[in-house]
């Protein structure tokens, strides 16, 4: 029951803010209490993913849920792994540093809180689910708060940037569906099939037995068809990740989206596009997978240099900071395309770490923006003589983002080039090489950044800035603290993740 | 051949790093700012560095120390280690590392007093010396690559210590950026090794390249790809560019870093990678330090600020420790390595403890004559020199002759003349500068007449460092025999072309040093004479000052425009760069977001005419939205608390419908 708890604590909270009468100061503690109780309970259950085999997955709860006829039976079917236990690990971690920053909020307070801890129940439902069609409820559930979120308590575009998130991720949820009504139909009329339909278990277990892959029984037809179906997929996902082209939409969420919104959306929302690709769109169409993986890969190469030269042109310091995160999940791509041990390594471990340190960065740009009323890189300076506290952690923020070795996001670079150069399809070895000039990149937007933001005679007009207070820093230490452990130490977090690793491997690169 | 690693090892660097924690936590609270505490944990990594040495010279030869454990361990079952390794380069590297730590700090703690960060300052220079004792230890190349871009960062944060002054933070960035250009290539080389050796570990690396199974090619490119990282670090051509900037630091911080220890780690890089250079790696290598060595020489001539002078010093003796490598004679680079980081710390010092006496004026117009007023810097300053310039009996003069040997006898005959040239400009541009400095008139009185000679927490370390130049105290045919006598350097030393390697290679006792041709050791004695019986020549009279023309107006202006080189990256490189982002930035807006909008639009149309489907989620999100915004300005109530109940409504219809739309759907079709 530990992990229908998770998932479903914050929707207890959110019904406890609904139904108080207390004021602003109230609905904010009760806010809080909620998101710390599923914190708590998200540690919980990443602590029960360590030391599982291959393929394994604990807190499995298997309840039919809407039981149509035998081949129509949708169930409540959750359980965890360590990818998904180390993402939902990172999702309570982030929700406590969001749900702190969300405190200055004032407006609609309870709406905003509301909305709040609808959004990680959809996050956290989607980790968890193992039934398609679960998923694909909790992947929806997920985008109206966050829909909202952007649309109310958003900047001066605020409207233009809601729409746009909501009809691009609907645009790819689509897509999302269509695949899995092809593979459900496909598989119900397949006599070799004997599993459930929608579980993702069963259905990945085939595809490795199922001669021409889950959609052999339909022949040649299902040879044409399963590209298609794959890319669609890739698409529904690669828009939250998001892979160029589809990439758009984030930086103007993030602009307009208040400060915690913008450390979920980068921290969480994008990794849900990463996981739902090793979850349900890499383990079902391993053969696509190999033959598709050269693009992948030059997708990762685009979104790595594109991403960085694009943010180096940025005035706006959240422009900038998004659009580094379209580079750095471009890491993710690199170290899946490579179907290489250190370049699964690499990409979980840039999932996990890109989390913590974008968190930590939009952060940063809040406190900024809070004291500032904008975020022109050129309007500041030499803010680290007024604000050292701030100044040391902004910067450390930054050094990690590039990839400073002794900080976490040092590991998923190095091992996504290590395994990516290793990478098993032609032309490996050119992207890898030419996605190196992504580090010269990230270190001149970072330290043109640090040089605009913190060094240099102290601008006039940030004369009244105070250095962060301690709610503020309490909000960064939540991340402060991975970054730097897991950035000395990776073991722990390689260690939950390894069944998971090779249990992909096993399945795309045999 | 390996032997256990003695239990005090590993303290060299913790030692220094609780220091370096205690002081950055509890600073504020200690007496001193916590100064003595990290100056005292490097003095005690000293002692035991030297320890450290004495017991690795007890072993046999070829024997080296060597212990590690599991750091981490991939999925597929690959190993990463923490593991530390002592042989003669780890032994040799780590006693200059602390040795002229120690002293760097204690010159400091004079030097940066009443600076508002003072604290700050001294945690960074222990983080340095963490960073470049886990460099210098290692046993794998990963936490190499870790400690090396460590110091990276320390350097960054040094050289921009006063970066109040835009100036310095410019100057710090460029360090960064332009290192880790060339840490790109280090990364392509550590992808090669990586890829055909599935370890990090030095022993597996050179067994791998030993029995290399791929192309030579790819050999080649590994070494050349390793060493390009040392080309930025170590300031090599064509990435020199940011050593002479970095001076913007603090004068103790050129010293320890950008001459003595963190510049020298592309050396130390170059001659522990050794075994893998194939000749062709060697000889790019060898062209890069000859071509560095003098085309820096060159530059260092028409400098007038102390600090450059020994800046571009600093770079062309790089080169020619990198010539050493290149020549097959890593033991010779490592040991200029040796020399150079003791009279260059030296040289570094005294030129801090002028700046210090002329409060903070570095231009060679402002001085003159400071020999009576600052005795011992003098003293200290004239040594050092003698030893750069390599006078006979110093020990620049055994090293330096020792690359040039080697050059010549890897058939090198341009390499060992551009080395040659370079060895007089360098005699000849320091005796311009001392005699600028501290003989003739004062050229500003004023500066002169304030001047006074140093605390003695600065004139200890340069006395220190000043007899350490003394030549006769090295014993150069040990150094070379010992300390690069594992199987390893052996067999490669086997396959190069040197006078010496042979001997190296084989176990046997090595040529005595008296026993190069005549006509090189004559050469060798009075290439430093001459060169400085020109410099006074030009100088003494008094007729010549800082600014005076002393080469053909070509070479001048090549000089004092440094080689074009800032010219071209600042003009054309950069600007590409920046070209490049500003036209992906209007192509991210007008084209890729531009399709995306005219798509928007249109499927906002379809959505107003299409069913409920559309009309609920798209449209209705729409019209919800727009009623927030018009109402965003009112104040909080419970009317609006009413409101948002309607959103939520709206919220779990919307998802209500989608749910029952899929069933729906599933259960249709």
């Amino acid at each position: 029951m530990l992990l229908t708890f998770t998932i479903f604590a914050p929707l207890v909270g959110m019904i406890a803010v609904l139904l108080s009468k207390g004021d602003a100061k109230q609905i904010r503690g009760i806010g809080m209490t909620f998101t710390l109780i599923t914190a708590v309970l998200c540690t919980l259950v990443a602590a029960q993913c360590f030391g599982l085999g291959q393929d394994e997955y604990t807190l499995v709860k298997d309840y039919s849920w809407i039981h149509v006829s035998s081949d129509l039976d949708i169930r409540y079917h959750i359980g965890v792994d360590g990818l998904s236990g180390m993402l939902i690990f990172l999702t309570g971690l982030l929700a406590v540093c969001a749900g702190i920053a969300s405190l200055r909020i004032d407006q609609n307070v309870k709406g905003y809180w509301a909305m709040f801890l609808l959004l990680h129940v959809g996050v956290l439902g989607t980790f968890a689910s193992l039934d398609m069609f679960l998923f694909y409820v909790f992947w929806e559930i997920m985008l109206l708060p966050m829909y909202f979120l952007i649309g109310i308590w958003g900047g001066p575009r605020r409207m233009y940037a809601a729409i746009k998130f909501f009809l691009y991720t609907l645009a790819g949820s689509i897509l999302l569906l269509a695949g899995i009504l092809v593979v459900y139909f496909t598989l119900t009329s397949d006599g070799n099939f004997t599993g459930n339909a929608l579980s993702i278990v069963d259905i990945t277990n085939y595809a490795k037995t199922a001669p021409g892959g889950i959609l052999g029984s339909l022949g040649a037809m299902g040879a044409t068809l399963a590209p298609w179906i794959f890319a669609g997929m890739f698409i529904a996902f690669a828009v939250k990740v998001p892979v160029f082209p589809f990439h758009t939409w984030l930086p103007d969420a993030h602009v307009e989206a208040p400060t915690p919104i913008s450390v979920i959306l980068a921290g969480i929302l994008l990794k849900l596009g990463a996981y739902g690709m090793l979850r349900i769109n890499f383990p079902f169409f391993p053969g696509v997978f190999e033959n598709a993986a050269f693009w992948i890969g030059l997708l990762g190469l685009i979104n790595i240099v594109y991403g960085a030269f694009v943010a180096m042109a940025q005035t706006d310091f959240k422009k900038m900071i998004a659009y580094s995160s379209v580079s750095h999940m471009g890491f993710v791509l690199l170290g899946f395309a490579a179907m290489t041990s250190e370049g699964m390594t690499g990409a979980i471990m840039q999932i996990f770490n890109h989390g913590t340190i974008s968190g930590l960065l939009f952060l940063m740009v809040g406190v900024v923006y809070e004291r500032a009323h904008h975020r022109d890189l050129n309007r500041f300076g030499g803010l680290m003589w007024k604000m050292p506290v701030f100044g040391t952690i902004a910067s450390m923020a930054m050094f990690a983002s590039l990839g400073l070795p002794s900080l976490s996001g040092f590991w998923g670079e190095m091992f996504t080039f290590l395994g990516s150069y290793k990478g098993g399809y032609d032309g490996a070895k050119v992207i890898t090489l030419l996605a190196l000039i992504g580090l010269v990149l990230t270190a001149v937007y970072y330290l043109r950044a640090i040089q605009k933001v913190l060094l240099g005679k102290l601008n006039p007009a940030c004369e009244n800035f105070a250095d962060i207070s301690k709610t503020e820093l309490w909000s960064m230490l939540p991340l402060i603290v991975p970054t730097i452990v897991f950035g000395v130490w990776p073991g722990p977090l390689i260690d939950i993740f390894a069944p998971f690793v090779n249990g992909i491997l096993a399945q795309i690169a045999p | 051949m390996e032997q256990a690693l003695p239990a005090y090892v590993p303290w060299i660097i913790f030692l220094p790093a609780i220091a370096g924690l205690i002081q950055q936590f509890m600073g504020k609270k200690l007496p001193r700012q916590g100064d003595i505490l990290v100056i005292g944990a490097m003095a005690g990594s000293l002692a035991l560095s030297v320890a450290m040495l004495f017991g690795w010279m007890a072993l046999e030869p070829g024997q080296f120390f060597h212990a590690k454990m599991t750091w981490f361990t991939l999925p597929n079952g690959t190993e990463f280690y923490l593991g530390i390794m002592v042989d003669g380069l780890t032994a040799a590297l780590s006693i200059v590392v602390t040795l002229v730590a120690t002293l760097v700090f204690l010159f400091s703690s004079a030097y940066m007093k009443g600076d508002a960060n003072y604290e700050r300052f001294f945690f960074w220079l222990s983080f340095f010396g963490v960073a470049m004792l886990i460099l210098t230890l290692a046993d794998n190349l990963l936490m190499l690559f870790i400690g090396w871009e460590l110091v990276g960062l320390c350097s960054y944060k040094l050289i921009g210590f006063w970066s109040q002054d835009l100036a310095n933070a410019e100057a710090a960035k460029k360090a960064f950026i332009t290192t880790r250009i060339g840490d790109v290539g280090m990364m392509v080389g550590i992808l090669i090794l990586y890829n055909v050796t599935g370890s990090l570990q030095f022993d597996a690396i050179y067994a791998a390249a030993a029995n290399w199974e791929g192309s030579t090619g790819l050999l080649t490119m590994a070494g050349i790809g390793i060493f390009l990282g040392a080309v930025g670090k170590s300031a090599q051509f064509p990435l020199q560019v940011w050593l002479p900037d970095a001076m913007a630091g603090p004068t103790p911080v050129s010293a320890l870093i950008h001459a003595a220890t963190m510049v020298a780690a592309g050396v130390y890089l170059a001659a522990r990678m050794f075994p893998i250079f194939t000749p062709d790696a060697l000889g790019y290598i060898a062209a890069t330090g000859a071509v560095t060595a003098f085309g820096a020489a060159i530059i260092a001539v028409v400098q007038t600020d102390i600090k450059k002078v020994l800046a571009y010093s600093t770079i062309s003796q790089l080169g020619y420790m990198m010539i050493g490598v290149g020549c097959g004679a890593p033991w010779a680079g490592m040991f200029h390595l040796v020399t150079h980081a003791f009279f260059k710390a030296c040289l570094f010092l005294g030129s801090g403890s002028v700046i210090y006496a002329m409060h903070h004026a570095q231009d060679l117009k402002d001085m003159g004559g400071l020999r009576k007023k600052m005795p011992i810097t003098f003293a200290t300053f004239l040594v050092a020199t003698f030893a750069l310039a390599g006078l006979p009996f110093m020990s620049g003069f055994y090293s330096k002759d020792a690359i040039l040997y080697a050059a010549l006898g890897d058939h090198s005959y341009w390499i060992f003349g551009f080395g040659f040239a370079a060895a007089f400009l360098t005699a000849f541009y320091m005796t311009r500068m001392v005699w600028l400095c501290f003989f003739g008139e004062p050229r500003n009185q004023e500066k002169y007449d304030h001047a006074k000679e140093s605390p003695w927490q600065m004139t200890l370390p340069l006395v220190v460092l000043a007899v350490l130049s003394i030549g006769v105290i090295y014993n150069q045919t040990h150094f070379a025999d010992t300390f690069f006598r594992t199987p390893a350097y052996q067999e490669q030393f086997a396959k190069t072309d040197s006078n010496e390697n042979a001997y190296w290679a084989a176990d046997a006792e090595p040529p005595a040093h008296h026993d190069h041709e005549t006509w090189f050791t004559m050469l060798a004695w009075t290439l430093g004479p001459a060169g400085i019986g020109l410099g006074l020549l030009l100088y003494a009279r008094g007729k010549r000052n800082e600014k005076s023309r002393v080469m053909p107006q070509a070479m001048q202006s090549y000089a004092e425009n440094l080689a074009y080189m800032d010219d071209l990256y600042l003009g054309a490189v950069v600007p590409g760069f920046d070209r490049t982002a500003e036209s992906a930035r209007w192509t991210d807006e007008n084209i890729v977001d531009g399709l995306v909008n005219v798509t928007g639009r249109g499927g906002l149309l379809v959505g107003d005419i299409s069913g409920d489907f559309d009309q609920v989620v798209v449209d209705g999100a729409v019209t919800l939205s727009a009623d927030v915004a018009q109402g965003a300005g009112a104040v909080v109530s419970t009317a609006q608390t009413g409101r948002i109940r309607n959103y939520l409504a709206g919220a779990i219809g919307a998802t209500a419908v989608v749910i029952v739309g899929v069933i729906f759907a599933l259960w249709i079709l």
